[in-house]
């Protein structure tokens, strides 16, 4: 899969990497007001990940750590407000000011948007893992699916 | 209350995360798999000797009213299914943990989190309130068990799961139309609000959702004529797996369709629902006379099973939907034990066709004593909980003069005897057959013996709590049944 | 007390199962200890005359399902027969067995089950209690015939009896179900007459499930399969108990199935073909123990035909004729599996010549044969005068048919019994004979003999008789067994019975060589049961073809067969055509795209049209004012674009072809599916029951969530729990492929 190794594409991955990153930070925070949130998040982050996959830049890891922890995360934010007698994934709602977002009201969502964050990346790593393997063989099933009746 | 209802939902999932964190650590990893799983059950339990005592408990999750959130309901029936699904899984997990990686065992590593996953989704479904929930829940049970099949990459599970999924994403599919149906009628996809709220459709939207629901839930309870990707797919997963599978999967839909077709009384499609019963049970009794591998027999008898279900929902009478449910709760671990003496059987004999088995009796009468009880059972020989149950649909048809229906499972009874004498006949009698001369593997490593036949005697004894509580069980299924005829105590509990 | 036995049992159970592990003997013996008990008391009951003892016990009593016992008359008596034949059988079967004889840990028990079963039907005060134990014999039943499983032909009989009983077994469930409705009550000693068509049914749906019990034609066709079984079962499941099962549940429940004439009609004609063809049958036979078994059926016939009249008189012979049948079809059996052991064969034309050498069987066999024959001095004679009696006490039609119907069937009777005491023991070839094995001599002995002494005390057993057929008609205990009746009406027919009988088996048993008739009722029964076996794979066959473009094509129908309710409540008033024009311009780019999509050959040109239309339905979104979906839908879309490239690599670049038959058939489900999600929509539409809550979920959403974006807080949020599940699905989704990724690396490493 890394066999295009083309300098300029190598470097404008590189380049926009950082920004990419930007975006989807601001896209995790922006969510609860405007369009965005933690799977668009995770979408975007998925995607330059793609791209340096594929540009060679980087191996298609740590897949299963970013699924557990994100798991863990939304099971936490769902289950913390039992503990404060709370109903089950009863979100805690405070307010930050903060630079450039302005006053946001935000709480307990962001975490679990983190969480979701993680998983969505997860996937698309676990996706370019599987996609990435060295052998080319047809997977079985195919042919199920074609056969005429 | 509340707590319990979080926990056989979330304990399941914290076990399977833990579980894959801790994935190089074989004990932690069992352990933290079955500590998800068996707090979820024992919750379970806990939850029903609370509601059969207080009734119905309903949580709103985040604390929203029920026209804005997403709210839980346990109610009788959902707490009388759910700890017998769960003790199975949990059962089961035991015996995949003593299978180890046999040649039709599951990777361990894998299977307690996904069977975590997998209980987690259950007990959604039958906890939740809510249409679009119980969409997610099919979607962790679908995913999971997908999963849980083709996890370890061979040939015929790939191409079998290939029937699976795709068949069960129409199906999701479907379900995700018929939402956009039912909000577009009712505007809410709260179970309650729409029991509430169908019965001011005009009959033809209201039959229309009802028989559209009848081919979802249908599909996923493999019922005539989309049962097909069941018997294609179940015989090909590691034993373990089919053994929930067995369980657990078509009934979760059966569970569905009992749950809002009774709660939104269907009558009306009473007569298409008992057709497509009759048709079920004879044609699944058919297909398991037609296979000669143990799993492939099983496989069909639970379609055959099935049928009786919805033959005691499709009476959409008090003495019918008691028999269903009893059914149901008789039917899920019974299965699930047989799936489990199939894996026995494999292992014994290092197949489990038929053709390459024979005169286990003999060798291992414990093996044979512990088929024969849940076979019994199934076949709806006294003194076993199948008797039971299928003496409560079969009055229950008598009742309503519903001849055919009768008739037509006194016939799925003599072909499901004729099933099960076969395999005995097969595998149990007869000279033992020379092993040598067929390529299926008889080694590999053994897996634990002990822990899988404790396993498994544990299910059995857990089918004969069954069959000695029958009455009890009665009690509880009329109750619950009881619960969903009356939609109005259903509505005023989730919507006071 | 009742329960006691019951424990008893069980225990035996247990420990003739742990001391059969050692060896076959030790196991028999360990088993004979509960029925001797039981017979015991049994017969201490019956002497005292105790009042009876009920037990009871609630299983499920919603359905009515209890375990209720009553020790009256009739149960004592059928537990005096099957607990003191069980317990002989028992001592018997450790002469018949090899001390070390395999299956010691299985035979002693599953002997015994089947025992405990018998002794709770014969119990039992319940329908359901009845049905119980009465399916339980069958199953003990079959694991007892297939004793010898390795045997092909075994297993077939095994095979054949368990579908023959079950099947009856289902059916006389349904009846039961209708006859409990009828009665309103379960309880046995409770029944009052009932009458109308569903009884009617009950009837005939229960005298069939009898008839299979019983071996009754056209349902005998098991019977002779059954012999397959090693002797003492013979002599004690299909002789002398199991297959009394259905003669007592017509006894029983005849009472409340008095005044309907299909009740009767039906018993008859079971019962009197089977006398008939039953004799004819053990006529033909060459193998000693089949001549008995098709004695059997015509025995068991001429008890449901005494059954079946109803007359006090009648029933009084049937029980006394049960209690004959069972003492002398037992012993004879016994003899049988004595003679098989000691000479090695069981085919009368080799055998001969054995009164000299088994002088102890001869005379246990020519006490039970006289007694089988009806004549004097033994118990049968008398049970055999009273059947004739009842018959001739009968008016009408009835009394012809009775007469004629038992006059033949006895003659019969009798042809066969001499056949088979003058063929066995009566000159023939010399045949060497191992030595005596007590205990297979004395069960036959005491069996034997029984039938003398129930003539010499004829007062008690006469009594005893009596009290059990007041059970089953109250008028029953006026009548008494005569031992020397005068020359009177019956006792004329009874010698002619006898001069006629004796000479025409005494003609046919110079005729044994004959080659023995072929099992055509078993052939038919096993061709049948192989049809529906080879039958079932070509059906299924066709609806299980393996093919998933053709499921799903049965999937779409079927969806769309559901939408048709639909069609009835389509309005199309509330629709309009557009909000804003660029909607129709989407919209018809939607379906030109998928329809073009349908269209292409190479899976990349399909996969791009499908992200095609994805783009295209986020338009939509845009118009609807929704931009997060937009996002997220074009975010989606572009993965799966991604995913398709990389992943198509590893496919063929283009479809493979398709029929053009099989192409019309998935337009046609294309396009009835699409309709019939349209038509489900306009329907659901067009007058709703409810309002989306759309005010308020953005008030909830504004001032609770904290958050504008009423979508984002929906997620997180009002629905976060449907958040939670489907990122556990992606999750999933992720490990899955992770694995499949990780097992395809192992692979290619190898």
């Amino acid at each position: 899969m890394t066999n295009s190794h083309s300098p300029i594409a190598e470097m404008s991955i590189r380049a926009a990497t950082p920004l990419a990153l930007l975006i989807s930070a601001y896209l995790l925070f922006a969510g609860h007001n405007n369009p965005g949130g933690g799977f668009a998040a995770g979408l975007v982050l998925g995607a330059v990940v793609t791209l340096r996959t594929l540009a060679g830049l980087q191996e298609p890891t740590y897949a299963t750590a970013l699924l557990v922890s994100g798991v863990l995360i939304v099971i936490v934010v769902a289950i913390a407000p039992l503990l404060w007698g709370d109903p089950l994934l009863d979100m805690a709602v405070i307010s930050i000011r903060a630079p450039i977002l302005g006053t946001i009201k935000s709480g307990s969502a962001l975490p679990f948007d983190v969480g979701v964050t993680a998983i969505v990346v997860g996937l698309i790593v676990a996706l370019l893992d599987g996609l990435s393997d060295p052998e080319t063989s047809d997977p079985a099933g195919r042919g199920n699916l074609e056969r005429n009746s | 209350m509340s707590a319990l209802v979080a926990l056989t939902i979330v304990g399941p999932l914290v076990g399977a995360a833990l579980g894959l964190a801790l994935r190089r650590n074989s004990q932690l990893r069992d352990i933290a798999a079955l500590l998800g799983i068996g707090s979820a059950a024992v919750g379970s339990f806990a939850l029903l000797s609370q509601v059969s005592a207080n009734g119905t408990t309903v949580v709103r999750v985040g604390g929203w009213a029920p026209e804005l959130g997403i709210i839980l309901v346990a109610d009788l029936f959902a707490v009388l299914v759910l700890p017998i699904a769960l003790a199975i899984i949990f059962v089961v997990e035991i015996f995949a943990i003593g299978q180890r990686r046999t040649a039709w065992g599951a990777n361990p590593e894998l299977a307690g989190p996904l069977l975590g996953i997998l209980t987690s989704g259950v007990s959604l479904a039958m906890l939740t309130g809510d249409l679009f929930t119980l969409f997610v829940a099919f979607e962790l049970i679908l995913v999971s068990s997908y999963v849980l099949l083709t996890h370890q990459g061979q040939a015929a599970q790939i191409q079998a799961g290939m029937t699976y999924v795709v068949m069960n994403l129409f199906a999701s599919t479907l379900f995700l139309f018929g939402l956009g149906f039912i909000y577009a009628a009712t505007g809410t996809v709260n179970i309650a609000l729409v029991a509430e709220r169908i019965h001011d459709l005009p009959d033809g939207v209201r039959l229309g959702l009802g028989s559209w629901f009848l081919i979802v839930f249908g599909t996923k309870a493999a019922i005539f004529p989309l049962f097909s990707w069941l018997p294609d797919s179940y015989p090909t997963a590691p034993t373990t797996i089919t053994a929930v599978f067995a369980g657990l999967l078509t009934k979760i839909g059966i569970y569905a369709m009992i749950r809002l077709h009774t709660l939104t009384s269907m009558e009306e499609l009473g007569p298409v629902m008992l057709v497509i019963a009759g048709a079920t049970m004879i044609i699944g009794a058919i297909g398991a006379l037609a296979q000669s591998d143990v799993k492939r027999i099983l496989s069909f008898h639970i379609i055959s099973q099935v049928g009786y279900m919805l033959m005691g929902l499709a009476l959409f009478s008090e003495a019918g939907l008691t028999g269903a449910i009893l059914f149901l709760v008789h039917h899920m671990p019974v299965k699930t034990v047989l799936f489990l003496v199939g894996g026995l059987i494999a292992n014994a004999e290092g197949s489990s066709r038929l053709r390459y088995t024979g005169g286990l009796a003999k060798r291992s009468p414990l093996i044979a004593a512990l088929f024969a009880i849940p076979a019994l059972s199934l076949a709806g020989i006294p003194p076993f909980s199948g008797f039971v149950a299928k003496l409560a649909v079969i009055r229950a048809g008598i009742e309503a003069n519903s001849t055919p229906i009768v008739v037509a499972a006194l016939i799925a009874g003599v072909l499901t005897l004729l099933s099960m004498a076969k395999i005995w006949l097969g595998v149990f009698w007869g000279p033992s057959v020379d092993r040598s001369d067929h390529n299926h593997p008889v080694s590999g490593p053994p897996g634990n013996r002990r822990t899988m036949y404790a396993a498994t005697s544990l299910a059995v004894a857990g089918t004969l709590a069954i069959s000695v509580m029958a009455g009890p069980l009665f009690d509880l299924s009329e109750r619950a049944g009881a619960g969903l005829r009356s939609p109005s105590a259903y509505i005023e509990a989730v919507n006071p | 007390m009742l329960l006691s036995l019951f424990a008893i049992h069980g225990l035996g159970i247990v420990c003739s199962a742990l001391a059969g592990r050692r060896s076959m003997k030790s196991g028999l013996i360990a088993a004979a200890v509960a029925p001797a008990i039981t017979a015991t008391w049994a017969a201490i009951s019956l002497s005292r005359g105790d009042s009876p003892a009920i037990f009871e016990f609630a299983w499920v009593s919603d359905l009515d399902l209890v375990f209720r016992f009553r020790s009256d008359g009739l149960a004592l008596l059928m537990a005096l027969l099957v607990a003191g034949i069980g317990a002989l059988v028992f001592y018997y079967a450790t002469g018949y067995f090899k001390a070390d004889a395999p299956g010691g840990n299985r035979f002693p028990a599953t002997l015994l089950a089947f025992s405990v079963s018998m002794l709770g039907l014969v119990l039992a005060d319940s329908i359901w209690t009845f049905f119980i134990f009465w399916e339980f014999t069958s199953i003990t039943s079959f694991l007892l015939v297939g004793h010898k499983h390795e045997d092909a032909k075994v297993r077939m009989a095994a095979r054949r009896a368990l579908l023959i009983t079950g099947s009856g077994g289902l059916v006389l469930l349904a009846g039961l179900v209708v006859l409990a409705q009828e009665l309103g009550t379960t309880n046995l000693s409770e029944l009052s007459p009932v009458s109308g068509t569903a009884a009617s049914v009950a009837a005939v749906l229960i005298l069939i499930g009898a008839a299979t019990k019983s071996a009754q034609v056209p349902f005998h066709v098991w019977l002779p399969g059954a012999m397959a079984a090693p002797t003492p079962v013979s002599a004690y499941l299909h002789s002398a108990t199991m297959v009394k099962a259905g003669v007592l549940l017509v006894a029983v429940v005849g009472p409340a199935f008095a005044e309907i004439e299909a009740w009767k009609v039906a018993g008859l004609l079971f019962g009197i073909t089977s006398m008939i063809w039953g004799a004819v049958g053990a006529l033909r036979h060459r193998d000693a123990k089949l001549i008995l078994a098709w004695g059997t059926v015509s025995q068991l016939g001429l008890l449901l035909t005494l059954l079946s009249f109803g007359s006090a008189k009648a029933t009084y012979a049937a029980v006394a004729m049960l209690f004959a049948h069972a003492l002398f079809k037992a012993t004879l059996f016994l003899i049988v599996g004595e003679i098989d052991i000691r000479t090695g064969t069981r085919d009368v034309s080799e055998l001969g010549g054995l009164a000299a050498k088994m002088p102890i069987a001869f005379i246990s066999a020519t006490a039970a044969g006289l007694s089988m024959m009806g004549a004097p001095p033994l118990v049968g004679f008398m049970t055999k005068e009273a059947a004739i009696e009842a018959a001739l006490g009968l008016s009408g039609l009835d009394q012809a048919v009775g007469v004629t119907a038992i006059t033949v069937g006895s003659v019969l009777t009798v042809a066969y019994t001499v056949r088979f005491l003058m063929t066995v023991f009566g000159p023939g070839p010399d045949i060497a004979v191992l030595p005596r094995r007590a205990a297979m001599t004395i069960p036959a002995a005491v069996l034997g003999a029984s039938g003398f002494a129930g003539f010499v005390f004829v007062d008690a057993v006469s009594s005893i008789v009596g009290n059990a057929a007041v059970e089953l008609n109250t008028e029953a205990n006026v009548y008494k067994l005569i031992p020397w009746p005068g020359l009177t009406l019956a006792f004329i027919v009874s010698l002619a019975i006898l001069t006629i009988g004796g000479l025409f088996g005494a003609v046919l048993s110079r005729r044994t060589t004959a080659a023995p008739p072929r099992s055509v009722g078993a052939d038919l029964a096993d061709v049948a049961i192989d049809g529906v076996l080879a039958g079932a794979p070509r059906f299924i066959s066709r609806v299980q073809h393996g093919s998933l473009p053709a499921y799903l094509a049965t999937m779409g129908f079927a969806a769309s067969s559901a939408a048709v309710p639909f069609v009835w409540a389509m309005s199309l008033d509330h629709l309009t055509l557009w909000d804003s024009p660029i909607q129709a311009v989407l919209a018809a780019g939607i379906v030109a795209t998928a329809v073009a999509g349908a269209f292409v050959e190479s899976r990349l040109g399909a996969a791009l049209t499908l992200g095609a239309i994805g783009i295209g339905v986020s338009g939509l979104f845009v118009i609807q004012g929704a931009p997060d979906l937009v996002l997220t839908q074009l975010l989606v879309e572009t993965v799966i674009v991604v995913g398709f490239v990389l992943g198509l690599g590893q496919l063929a670049r283009r479809f493979p072809p398709v029929s053009e038959a099989w192409k019309a058939v998935r337009i046609v489900v294309s396009l009835v599916g699409g309709l019939a999600v349209m038509v489900g929509l306009v329907a659901s539409a067009s007058k709703p029951a409810g309002e989306a809550p759309i005010e308020s979920l953005t008030i909830a959403a504004v001032e609770e969530g904290g958050g504008k974006n009423v979508v984002n807080v929906i997620l997180t949020d009002l629905r976060a729990l449907d958040t939670l599940g489907e990122v556990v699905v992606l999750a999933t989704v992720a490990i899955g492929i992770l694995a499949l990724a990780r097992v395809r690396k192992t692979e290619s490493m190898v």
